[in-house]
């Protein structure tokens, strides 16, 4: 790929990112699936179509280059918006194409396990934001506003609500207002995926 | 005049035949202007017009009071519902929190709200109005509620409006009828069989907060929600006033309210203010907080707050 086609295909793949930007959920998931292996570790699958395949199908045989650039090839899906100019791909995943699809913790060179470890690996810089998070303050608690006794609560871990290749979420387009004469169902505002608004009285 | 007409004396037995001829065809033609009245869609029976106030009900009229309305729902809406009547968890005292930093205004509050309190569809009653606001300040008169761009947009913010719950409520104060109260735990109610429909306190309520059924309320039958409560949820007639009531069908369980399960941001906050560990205290002691209208002196239970 030399660099005549670079901007070209910036430009259709940005523009096709906007023209679906309304159709799309709030919050992008990356498309990709977890399976654990025998030592416990998390291991990334990604999932193009009904593709699932390991980061090292590609990446074993790909020289390993660590300089912040455009990626033209593949992974144009995935809009790069977080730490941006200091902060590239390895700052989470590592370097060596086997391990590619692993994710490590920057500080203690730990391996990423499961959610809880994400509150972990988010925390090393958003640290005020997890000590909000426990609270109840930052993020969403579903279920119950009470705080003793027999609840169930269910607590979003940080990449449930942001991704970590861009945690702003794109601008979406609102429901219908007053006047509009139009109205969504449970099922479109996403409240029926939480505990059921239609009386779940527990 | 000169010609005068002689009043004649009318025979008794006249009288009799043309007061009964007049008298029926009158009280034909007064049946016949009153049968709008056979298919009023007020969905009012005539046993609520004779019922006591909600506070001076014992538990088995209000049984009866409660079956009333299942059956309401069932003949006109074709639904069978579940009508309770919870009343307020001791010791508490609700309040909701929501942070103008993180709505980002699309509304799904209030299409959840609309769906799990069983809101006119045609005409269509919002309970939740979300404004957008010019960053920079509190420009209400400028604001709008009408919005269908991308949200959200550069340089504005997002303040969704609903009953405040005021622990000063002019609502409560105008009311002729003691229709509607605040009940203990904080939330402001209105017993639908009360109501007049009169409007004072919708005029009164600063937050345009309370909406009107000016016609029968339609709702596609799939689409409303069994668990109700009587002074909350229940498909209300025509002519009475409706609000936001915290979803008291939900909260007096322990459940949030939709509009916070609804929430994609995370931006509401519910809780109980007597609870020490509950956010909503958190929020109160810590962060800058702003009360919509302050100035009026209603003292609401719903706090905006930035981080």
């Amino acid at each position: 790929m030399n660099k005549t086609y670079l901007i070209p295909i910036l430009l259709v793949s940005i523009t096709v990112l906007f023209l679906t930007a309304g159709n799309q959920e709030l919050f992008e998931q990356p498309p990709r699936v977890h399976t654990v292996d025998d030592n416990g570790e998390v291991i990334l699958k990604l999932k193009k179509a009904d593709w699932i395949y390991d980061c090292n199908d590609c990446h074993k045989d790909f020289k390993v280059r660590t300089n912040a650039r455009h990626l033209v090839s593949e992974h144009q899906q995935l809009r790069y918006d977080h730490i941006k100019g200091e902060k590239w791909c390895f700052f989470c995943h590592f370097e060596e194409p086997a391990k590619r699809n692993r994710i490590h913790l920057p500080e203690k060179n730990e391996i990423y396990r499961g959610p809880q470890d994400m509150i972990k690996l988010c925390s090393q810089c958003h640290g005020k934001k997890l000590q909000e998070w426990k609270t109840g303050l930052h993020g969403k608690v579903t279920g119950s506003w009470l705080t003793y006794g027999d609840v169930k609560t269910e607590r979003k871990t940080c990449e449930q609500c942001h991704s970590p290749h861009h945690p702003r979420s794109l601008p979406v387009k609102p429901f219908p207002g007053p006047g509009d004469g139009d109205y969504k169902k449970s099922t479109e505002t996403g409240a029926a995926d939480n505990n059921k608004t239609k009386g779940n009285g527990s | 005049m000169s010609k005068e007409k002689e009043k004649e004396n009318i025979s008794r037995r006249d009288f009799l035949k043309k007061s009964l001829v007049y008298g029926a065809a009158g009280a034909g033609l007064v049946g016949l202007a009153a049968t709008p009245l056979l298919d009023r869609d007020t969905g009012d029976s005539i046993k609520d017009l004779f019922q006591k106030h909600y506070t001076k009900l014992t538990p088995e009229e209000l049984r009866v009071i409660l079956k009333r309305v299942e059956e309401k729902a069932k003949t006109q809406y074709g639904k069978d519902v579940h009508v309770t009547d919870d009343k307020a968890m001791e010791d508490v005292a609700f309040a909701y929190a929501l942070n103008l930093d993180i709505c980002i205004g699309c509304r799904k509050c209030v299409h959840a709200c609309v769906d799990e309190n069983n809101q006119s569809r045609h005409p269509e009653i919002q309970w939740i109005r979300v404004l957008e606001l010019d960053k920079g300040g509190f420009n209400i008169e400028h604001s709008k509620h009408d919005y269908k761009h991308e949200v959200p947009q550069p340089g504005k913010f997002y303040m969704p409006v609903q009953c405040h719950q005021c622990e000063n409520p002019p609502c409560v104060r105008v009311c002729p009828t003691k229709a509607t109260w605040q009940e203990p735990d904080g939330i402001t109610v209105v017993d639908y069989n009360w109501c007049i429909g009169c409007r004072y306190c919708q005029a009164a309520c600063p937050y345009y907060a309370r909406r009107f059924n000016f016609a029968k309320p339609e709702i596609p039958t799939e689409e409303i929600n069994p668990e109700q409560a009587y002074l909350g949820n229940q498909i209300r007639p025509t002519g009475v006033i409706e609000k936001c009531t915290f979803c008291i069908q939900r909260t007096r369980k322990g459940l949030n309210p939709a509009c916070l399960e609804a929430c994609p941001t995370g931006a509401r906050k519910f809780g109980d203010l007597n609870d020490q560990r509950s956010p909503v205290r958190n929020i109160l002691e810590d962060k800058s907080v702003y009360i919509f209208k302050e100035e009026l002196g209603t003292i609401p239970r719903f706090f905006y707050y930035f981080d």
